[in-house]
């Protein structure tokens, strides 16, 4: 493959699944794997020219100081350097850019076909530099949505030398300035926890991590600091020939018991009146084609789905041609990528038939959305067969990505909206109703459900018996807190972050440990570095200045900004902060320490002691036999209270007692499942189940 | 100095740190918008109210209840 033979185009894909797929796609014949420096390779024939296909995983290349040691900042001075210099786990990425080294010594030609955005770009365009030769400005560019041969034939067939390489630019320039701030400020609160006297611990923070954690904390804030306040809802129960009905006060909201007894003796013994009655019906349109961002908040509404699961079903579904690129920002079908082929494709799947065979008797002019995507359209399924069993994740994402496409395609639901206004002196009563009259696209969308509320038939002048006045005691209820999926809505309506990493920032903020549960509770260390933040250097949690990046760098993609400008303003403000977070080291370092301790114990805190009733349940390792246990932190003054625990997986609190004996129940983490139990060996719980294995096993 | 209800640092004139002054505020405020809804209501039943309603955030009933024991 890498001797001195005929030449032959060398083309670099993004991952070794899209390499296989390109291969299959674009060969006349049969498809040869070889293996170079440990690395596939694909090549084959294609209209009498050779073509080799290697890949990628991901980058190659990454950004690093020169130094490199984890105690040193400020660090300005910036390079490209192999993955596998930097990271210890990327070793598999020298052995890939020494393939791709050896592969283009012997290439003619040169086609970039990672995915077409900006990361994609970056990818492509550092191993063409660095990798090939300096090739990133003569290669040809693939630009492509979907792994179908048919679109792939025709990406390899139109592709030129692209006229610039604003995307490559602004990727990269990305990836520097995201360095820039992260690794300078996460050295920086390392180094002030080390001054303090604590073990050196890596505490980082990003560019767009800082904000985003800043809403959570903001709204953490504003719950934890919530006094409710009282109102009360007020019902009247009417009756109308025979039929008995409620309407709600139009005052939504009565806010003090004065109005409330105002308001009850007012209705005592007046008539009720129907004072209006409007009917009207409404046209719901079907909503528009999935976005990433519209199918990570879908996914996670209607199945649970984190936003980084359902990017990485997406792109699982993309390699293997099913659908089209899920990284985009479009809700727009353009005629260009074949609705009637897509659906031909579709009608071969038994769930989708009938609905297809409907929709080809149809204009086919799908709903269109607002927002755009100059690289991609919005996410659609291909048409083509599965070549293997779906997972479960995987059928249902494909399901929803379908019918949300079928459903653009189908005829507005019609509902029929009612509202009546019933008077009672000079109080009004209001009952709406709702029923859906078509069906339309609702039928095959059928995520979306929506419940029909009866109204009774009533006329403007109709005498209606009041039965009694209801009224609610309520308090109002603090904000909810954010979930993976109102979170990720509110950094894209901020701006912050890119379509693709968004979902990665949160779970980075997970995984560190700054915000725990399904919930999206901030943790102490969450807190304390959002508050040292905010005092010694607020640029990094301010959504205006990521924002101000954000936009700049699609300028730049655009070719209408300087990427150096940017990046010398970047250096000044960094520079700016990082003296103020030197200057106040010990009081950094702080608020650092007391989180840092408070993680730990966090972390090993199972609960309160059902024994001694003061002390907590903690997770302890004997010194004796390296074995961990549960113990009481008051065992100094005394409680013996202790239990054995499971010595593999990751154990943590579940947050509650066990209602049989009050010991703390745990979550242990580690298989495919995380397993629930009360950690007390004795618990009426365990005996139950214990003896029902008994019984179960007898009467076998 | 370390706040009265937590090991935050806390403010030298409240003793309270940031989120439970902050707490605090909310409270005091909350009582007038009960006074005005119930018309007459006592600090001390407001207090022992709002601590156990499942509605009041953790540092306003931590709050409510400092107040509780500094009004005894």
């Amino acid at each position: 493959m890498s001797g001195k033979g005929a030449k032959y185009v060398l083309v670099v894909c993004e991952k070794p699944d899209a390499a296989k797929r390109v291969s299959e796609a674009l060969s006349d014949g049969p498809v040869l794997r070889s293996i170079v420096d440990g690395v596939p390779v694909f090549s084959f024939e294609r209209a009498n020219e050779r073509f080799v296909v290697c890949a990628a995983r991901g980058h190659l290349y990454g950004i690093s100081d020169l130094v490199n040691e984890r105690t040193v900042y400020p660090v300005f001075d910036l390079s490209w350097f192999p993955k596998g210099m930097m990271e210890k786990d990327a070793r598999g990425a020298d052995n890939r850019i020494a393939a791709i080294r050896r592969l283009a010594s012997n290439a003619s030609d040169f086609v970039n076909a990672c995915d077409y955005d900006t990361e994609g770009e970056t990818i492509g365009y550092n191993i063409l530099q660095f990798a090939c030769g300096g090739k990133a400005e003569s290669a040809r560019r693939a630009k492509f949505s979907t792994l179908t041969r048919e679109e792939l034939d025709s990406a390899f067939k139109n592709a030129v030398i692209p006229a610039n390489n604003h995307l490559a630019i602004a990727g990269r320039t990305r990836h520097v300035i995201d360095f820039l701030w992260g690794v300078n400020f996460s050295r920086s609160m390392s180094q002030s926890l080390s001054s303090v006297g604590h073990r050196f611990r890596t505490i980082s923070i990003g560019r767009v991590q800082g904000p985003t954690l800043n809403f959570v904390v903001e709204r953490e804030k504003q719950i934890q600091s919530f006094v409710p306040v009282p109102y009360w809802k007020v019902r009247g129960n009417f009756e109308a020939r025979g039929v008995r009905f409620g309407a709600d006060c139009a005052h939504d909201r009565i806010r003090t018991m004065a109005a409330l007894d105002r308001l009850r003796s007012e209705c005592q013994g007046k008539d009720a009146v129907v004072s209006d009655v409007t009917v009207y019906h409404q046209r719901i349109a079907p909503p528009p084609a999935f976005n990433l961002g519209d199918l990570q908040r879908e996914a996670y509404r209607v199945f649970g789905f984190s936003p980084s699961k359902t990017l990485e079903v997406a792109e699982r579904l993309y390699l293997d041609a099913l659908l089209s690129y899920p990284r985009t920002s479009s809700q727009k079908l353009p005629k260009s990528i074949g609705y009637a082929k897509i659906m031909a494709g579709l009608s071969h799947f038994s769930s989708y038939s009938k609905v297809v065979a409907k929709l080809l008797g149809e204009n086919l002019e799908p709903v269109q959305g607002s927002m755009d995507d100059s690289a991609h359209p919005a996410i659609y399924p291909t048409g083509e067969r599965p070549r293997r069993a779906l997972s479960s994740w995987e059928s249902k994402l494909y399901d929803l990505v379908a019918r949300r496409f079928l459903a653009a395609f189908a005829p507005y639901a019609l509902r029929q909206n009612a509202t009546v206004k019933i008077m009672v002196g000079d109080n009004e009563f209001v009952k709406e109703g709702r029923k859906t009259l078509v069906c339309g696209w609702l039928e095959i969308y059928n995520f979306t459900k929506l419940n029909d509320v009866e109204v009774p038939m009533l006329q403007v002048g109709d005498r209606l018996r009041l039965l009694s006045i209801e009224s609610e005691e309520r308090f109002e209820r603090p904000p909810p807190r954010y979930n993976q999926s109102t979170l990720l809505e509110k950094m894209e309506r901020e701006g912050i972050g890119t379509k693709g990493t968004r979902a990665e920032t949160i779970a980075t903020l997970i995984r560190r440990g700054y915000i725990a549960g399904e919930d999206m509770c901030p943790t102490e260390l969450g807190f304390s570095v959002t508050e040292m933040m905010s005092r010694f250097c607020p640029e990094l949690i301010s959504t205006e200045m990521t924002k101000r990046i954000e936009e700049r760098l699609r300028l730049i993609e655009s070719g209408t900004a300087s990427a150096s400008d940017l990046l010398r303003e970047n250096v000044r403000v960094v520079a700016k902060q990082l003296i103020v977070m030197k200057s106040n080291e010990e009081g950094v370092g702080g608020y650092l320490g007391l989180a840092a301790r408070a993680s730990v114990l966090a972390r090993i805190k199972l609960g309160a002691c059902p024994l001694c009733r003061s002390g907590s349940i903690v997770i302890v390792k004997s010194k004796r036999t390296g074995k961990r246990f549960a113990g009481c932190t008051g065992y100094s003054d005394g409680c013996r209270a202790s239990a054995p625990l499971p010595q593999r997986g990751v154990i943590r609190s579940a947050g509650r007692a066990c209602g049989y004996c009050s010991w703390p129940v745990v979550y242990v983490l580690g298989g495919r499942h995380p397993w629930r139990l009360c950690i007390n060996m004795a618990c009426p719980s365990r005996v139950k189940k214990n003896e029902l294995r008994v019984v179960q096993k007898g009467s076998r | 100095m370390n706040c009265a209800l937590c090991k935050r640092e806390a403010g030298k004139a409240s003793g309270l740190c940031e989120y439970h002054g902050l707490a605090k505020v909310k409270v005091i405020e909350g009582f007038e918008a009960w006074k005005l809804a119930y018309g007459e209501i006592s600090w001390s039943a407001y207090l022992d109210r709002i601590k156990r309603s499942p509605e009041t955030g953790q540092w306003a009933k931590e709050i409510a209840g400092m107040l509780e024991k500094q009004g005894e």
